[in-house]
């Protein structure tokens, strides 16, 4: 008798368990809309107005960044409006590189400005190039596009160079064209 | 007696501008691929470095008005208007080729001053020495040590 009931009642009590459990895997879903999973793994964006970044290395101030408008963008801080870079120095007046824009990667150390850039130094020093990449860990400046560096009445021309402001050591790549004159000083 | 003044000025005038003005000119690091260097700069001690040893087709050119100085190694003190070379110098100056283990130029006094299996050659002779110096702007021509000759009709 009781072998007769279960071949009767074991379909119907499979085809529940079928159904339950269909039925509890839409009731306990763990899918989260997209919409609030985007939400939950967005970084908060900070804009920071007329703001000073200060590197420090052994407490002593290495560096500074000055903007006037500036985002952060998933751990970058975009400069849209860059005012000056400051790379000071213990023996010398501060390299001031300025820019009209750049993006400036904190954990890498890498500050990149895509346009026309500028640096000066207070004796005398000039560069111009297309653009710059600054590297805060080892100081390294690499300039590309059309650069120009002035010093002493001696113009150097090269398509790219890198600097390092720490020894002052301008090097050129590719062909170079140094022209020293006795005119003034503009580039 | 005023004329004899002015004259002295103008003079004293003329030979300090001489004195002080350096040249003029362009040097050209050539036949470098773009991504190798060179040449490098010490901004701080104002001196340039050129290196082409490892290039083929690498040279370093140094123009200044008639003068054409070329050097695989060379290095210029701009500040103090001093430049070395060696490696392969060569110096053209008007018709005159001259070739050298190594070269100084004094900006100062304008002079170049050439130094080991020094070879001078002119339209109408071969001269070989060890140290010979040339005056850039008079052209004058100094020869030091035992020198041999040879001269063309």
């Amino acid at each position: 008798m009781i072998s007769i009931l279960r071949q009767r009642w074991l379909p119907l009590a499979v085809f529940v368990f079928l159904i339950g459990s269909v039925a509890l895997y839409f009731l306990l879903d763990p899918h989260i809309p997209e919409e609030r999973q985007t939400a939950e793994n967005l970084q908060p964006v900070m804009s920071f107005d007329h703001a000073i970044l200060v590197g420090r290395r052994a407490g002593e101030p290495q560096w500074e960044l000055r903007g006037s408008n500036m985002v952060t963008d998933n751990g970058d801080v975009v400069i849209e409006t860059l005012d000056e870079l400051l790379l000071l120095r213990s023996g010398g007046a501060p390299y001031r590189i300025l820019s009209s824009s750049g993006r400036w990667n904190a954990q890498d150390g890498i500050l990149v400005l895509p346009n026309a850039t500028t640096i000066e130094e207070e004796d005398g020093f000039r560069t111009e190039a297309g653009s710059l990449v600054w590297q805060r860990d080892d100081g390294l400046t690499v300039l590309e596009g059309d650069v120009r560096m002035l010093q002493d009445r001696t113009l150097v021309s090269s398509g790219r160079a890198s600097f390092q402001p720490d020894s002052g050591m301008f090097t050129m790549f590719g062909d170079v064209e140094i022209t020293w004159t006795e005119g003034d000083d503009d580039l | 007696m005023k004329r004899l003044w002015f004259l002295i000025l103008i003079m004293a005038l003329v030979l300090a501008a001489g004195i002080t003005s350096a040249r003029e000119g362009t040097m050209y690091i050539e036949g470098i691929p773009d991504d190798a260097t060179g040449g490098r700069y010490d901004t701080q001690a104002s001196i340039f470095y050129g290196d082409v040893t490892g290039f083929a087709d690498g040279i370093i050119r140094v123009v200044m008005d008639e003068t054409e100085i070329r050097a695989v190694i060379l290095e210029w003190h701009t500040r103090d208007d001093y430049m070395k070379a060696v490696a392969g110098v060569t110096v053209l100056q008007n018709d005159v080729v001259i070739t050298s283990d190594s070269m100084e130029y004094f900006g100062e006094t304008d002079e170049a001053h050439f130094l080991g299996a020094v070879v001078v050659e002119m339209d109408d002779g071969r001269f070989t020495g060890q140290r010979f110096v040339l005056n850039l702007e008079t052209e004058e021509m100094q020869f030091f040590g035992a020198f041999s000759g040879e001269f063309r009709d």
